[in-house]
């Protein structure tokens, strides 16, 4: 027995030094990408890009997925292992995730942040970049210097008087607008929500007095702002570092050394070069990435690529849209028909799996009247959340990516198509559907030669609703790393760059626009010809 | 003989008893019209024959069978029906509309059936064949909805309300033709009307009906003189001088 036995432990044990090799051998890891995510804003595509370029320059494939809509978002993905890495601040960390404040400075709050996300949900910090990007308060310089405003305790007086303008996630954020009107009493005539995109847009025409900055912007120089001194110590440390998930911290250790490499190479002013490069020049991100990590002596990663690039029409103000939409087209061409065909994808299928659900049941539902109120309604309430949050409500279940997308879509589509089924099957001449069951027609016959030929136009309109708020909510699917013709939508508003908007929004409606024609061309041509007007 | 036998039939919708131990028979060749005011129970009887209605009691006989044991769709496909509306089907041109129950018999040849059934009740074939519902007039419908429910040569015919929805000289028409028609086809007839004076133009026996029971039964050349107490009524009312 023990001679049998011996042969087959030592294969075994092979077998499990050779997995455990293989699970640490870089080039075995090339089959599955590692996944690189960031938060919607310029920096964090930035630091994204140069995890991306540092890790694909040790041999690793990766797969991109910037610009998820929150750090709620981007965090519940990390957790679940469907994002393997990306750039978080330690104060973003403490008081955003943990609801924490601030106790002491960076390192400690680098430590707590470390310890509370390894224990609560196995997430490592890597060691922080060497820069730190804090919020800053900021205004118009002719204006704060008209009220004479140096701080936040004395925009404290004058914010009865003046207009706020907050990012959403600061906005609804513990560390954000809510601790500032508690730490400093600070209440402003008005807020509002604004986009990263028009931000400083809305500051310089005077549409706000006061928006949240990040201390590295390029645009706070660009824009000649006053950034306001936060004299009580509000805001904690917000040093960058790469955050990645247990997963990928346990079984691929040598690219964790490689993210780890980064470890205080990037100082502010580097940082803030590569922001002005995207903000202000208008250049490539993958090509700021490249020049952050060459200025940083980082070796030469990347540079290839970033030379490729550098051929990409650039944002140009001197340059009229019309002039510059079409050549930055021709130019992503390429990327621009993968993110159609994504779009495309996750449009058809959510559309014909909600086909396949609610027509029967809309057909159901006409022999069960008394529950059909019911469930139009709960189709009905499924409609009026939110699309960001129905995409949002996912993750937890399927994830990220395509899968989350498709079920929301899925269920945003069921409602028009279960309505209109049913109402159409219900209205469908109901005269001649008792006329022919009294001269014997059985209820298949009267289903599919009266009802369902008449509610034939009636069905294929609810097919065309759905069909368009489908096309126009798949670009929020890019907000949870599905892809589509909403990453160029998203990455242009990080990025404030309205080609690469329109480059994604053109197409998708060119796309609603051509849906909605294709299907109400096949509307009129089911309507069978007796009642056709 | 009796072609059809309605035996104690009870209904109940709830609270309200529709059908009060009716009994009632229909000789073959005979036309019978049910007459009373609206909730009277008259169109639940009829639909009774053909299943339409499912008693709680009682017995419908039909050609000397219970109509329990006869399956509902080949029941009524052997017996002619006819609405108030017509009901026809609207997408579908007359001739198909004609042509529906042979079709749904198995006939070789529906479509002819549905143009002779159609000239049948005087319309003009060739022109009204491919013509649709909402291109006829009501009275033109209604005749498409006759030669509809006679085009398989049922022996029975039912009609509920059948010149209910046409004005007052299209309606004397219909009922002259259609009284015409129905004599010449041999077929068996039970109709529903509000109208007593309808009834004694077309119908050769009358039932009034009340709150669910049946309170006379004549012929209907009979029931002037016969009439008493709420027959008599009815008959006031619908101006028919006694």
């Amino acid at each position: 027995m023990n001679g049998r036995r011996r042969p087959a432990a030592a294969v075994l044990a092979a077998c499990a030094v050779w997995a455990q090799m293989a699970a640490a051998d870089p080039a075995a890891g090339q089959t599955t990408p590692i996944v690189v995510a960031s938060k919607p804003f310029a920096e964090s595509y930035l630091l994204a890009e140069a995890f991306a370029q540092v890790l694909e320059s040790h041999g690793y494939a990766v797969d991109r997925r910037p610009g998820f809509a929150s750090t709620e978002l981007v965090f519940q993905a990390l957790v679940r292992g469907d994002v393997d890495v990306y750039p978080e601040y330690t104060g973003t960390g403490l008081a955003a995730i943990l609801g924490e404040t601030a106790a002491g400075g960076p390192a400690e709050v680098f430590r707590r942040v470390s310890d509370a996300f390894l224990s609560r949900w196995d997430v490592h910090w890597l060691p922080p970049l060497g820069f730190e990007n804090t919020y800053a308060i900021a205004m118009r310089r002719t204006a704060a210097d008209s009220l004479n405003l140096r701080t936040l305790t004395g925009l404290a007086d004058a914010a009865p008087r003046l207009a706020g303008g907050f990012s959403p996630d600061f906005m609804g954020r513990a560390d954000g607008l809510d601790g500032l009107t508690a730490v400093y009493g600070i209440e402003f005539r008005e807020t509002r929500s604004l986009l990263q995109a028009v931000k400083y847009q809305a500051l310089a025409e005077g549409a706000v007095d006061v928006i949240d900055a990040y201390s590295t912007d390029g645009a706070i120089s660009r824009h000649d702002l006053t950034v306001l001194a936060d004299d009580r110590r509000f805001f904690p440390p917000y040093d960058a570092a790469p955050l990645v998930s247990g997963d990928f911290y346990d079984n691929r250790p040598e690219a964790v050394l490689a993210l780890a490499r980064l470890a205080g190479r990037i100082d502010v002013e580097a940082v803030r070069r590569a922001n002005e490069r995207i903000e202000v020049d208008g250049a490539p991100v993958a090509e700021a990435a490249a020049r952050l990590l060459a200025d940083i002596g980082l070796s030469n990663v990347g540079l290839e690529d970033a030379e490729d690039d550098r051929t990409r029409p650039g944002r140009s103000p001197a340059r009229s849209i019309l002039v510059a939409l079409p050549a930055y087209m021709w130019a992503e061409r390429t990327e621009l028909a993968g993110q159609i065909a994504r779009h495309l994808l996750l449009v058809l299928v959510s559309l014909g799996a909600a086909i396949l659900v609610a027509l029967p049941a809309g057909v159901a539902l006409e022999r069960r009247r008394s529950i059909a109120e019911a469930a139009i309604r709960t189709a009905g309430l499924l409609q009026t959340i939110p699309g960001i949050a129905l995409l949002a409500f996912m993750i937890p279940v399927f994830g990220i990516g395509v899968a989350p997308a498709v079920v929301a879509l899925f269920l945003y589509s069921l409602l028009p198509i279960l309505r209109n089924t049913y109402t159409g099957i219900v209205e469908a001449a109901p005269d001649a559907v008792s006329a022919g069951r009294a001269l014997g027609m059985t209820e298949v016959q009267l289903l599919t030669r009266i009802r369902m030929p008449l509610a034939a136009p009636v069905i294929m309109a609810g097919v065309r609703t759905a069909a368009v708020i489908n096309v126009g909510t798949a670009t929020l699917a890019a907000f949870i790393g599905a892809g589509g013709l909403g990453d160029s939508i998203v990455a242009g508003l990080a990025l404030s760059d309205p080609v690469m908007i329109l480059s994604g929004a053109v197409p998708a409606a060119i796309l609603a626009i051509f849906g909605d024609w294709t299907l109400a061309r096949a509307e009129s041509l089911v309507a069978p010809s007796g009642v056709r007007s | 003989m009796a072609l059809i036998r309605i035996e104690d039939a009870v209904k109940r919708y709830g609270d309200v008893l529709a059908l009060n131990n009716v009994t009632l028979s229909v000789d073959r060749g005979a036309c019978l019209a049910l007459v009373g005011e609206s909730g009277s129970g008259k169109t639940t009887l009829l639909r009774a024959i053909n299943r339409l209605t499912e008693l709680d009691s009682g017995r419908v006989t039909v050609r000397g069978r219970p109509v329990g044991t006869i399956d509902p769709v080949q029941l009524r496909r052997s017996i002619g029906y006819v609405q108030q509306d017509g009901g026809l089907i609207p997408h579908w041109t007359c001739l198909d509309n004609a042509a529906l129950v042979p079709a749904l018999l198995g006939n070789p040849d529906p479509a002819e059936r549905g143009r002779v059934a159609l000239g049948a009740a005087g319309l003009d074939q060739a022109v009204f064949a491919s013509r649709y519902p909402r291109e006829l007039s009501g009275g033109q419908r209604q005749r498409v909805a006759i030669a509809r429910a006679l085009a398989a040569d049922p022996d029975i015919l039912l009609m509920d309300e059948p010149f209910g929805a046409l004005d007052a000289i299209t309606r004397n028409e219909a009922q002259e033709s259609f009284a015409a028609l129905r004599e010449s086809a041999g077929v068996t007839a039970v109709f529903v009307t509000h109208d007593l004076r309808e009834a004694l133009r077309v119908a050769t026996r009358i039932a009034v009906m009340r709150a669910g029971e049946v309170v006379m039964e004549s012929a209907a050349g009979e029931i002037v003189q016969d009439a008493t107490g709420y027959a008599a009524e009815l008959l006031e009312k619908s101006g028919v001088v006694r």
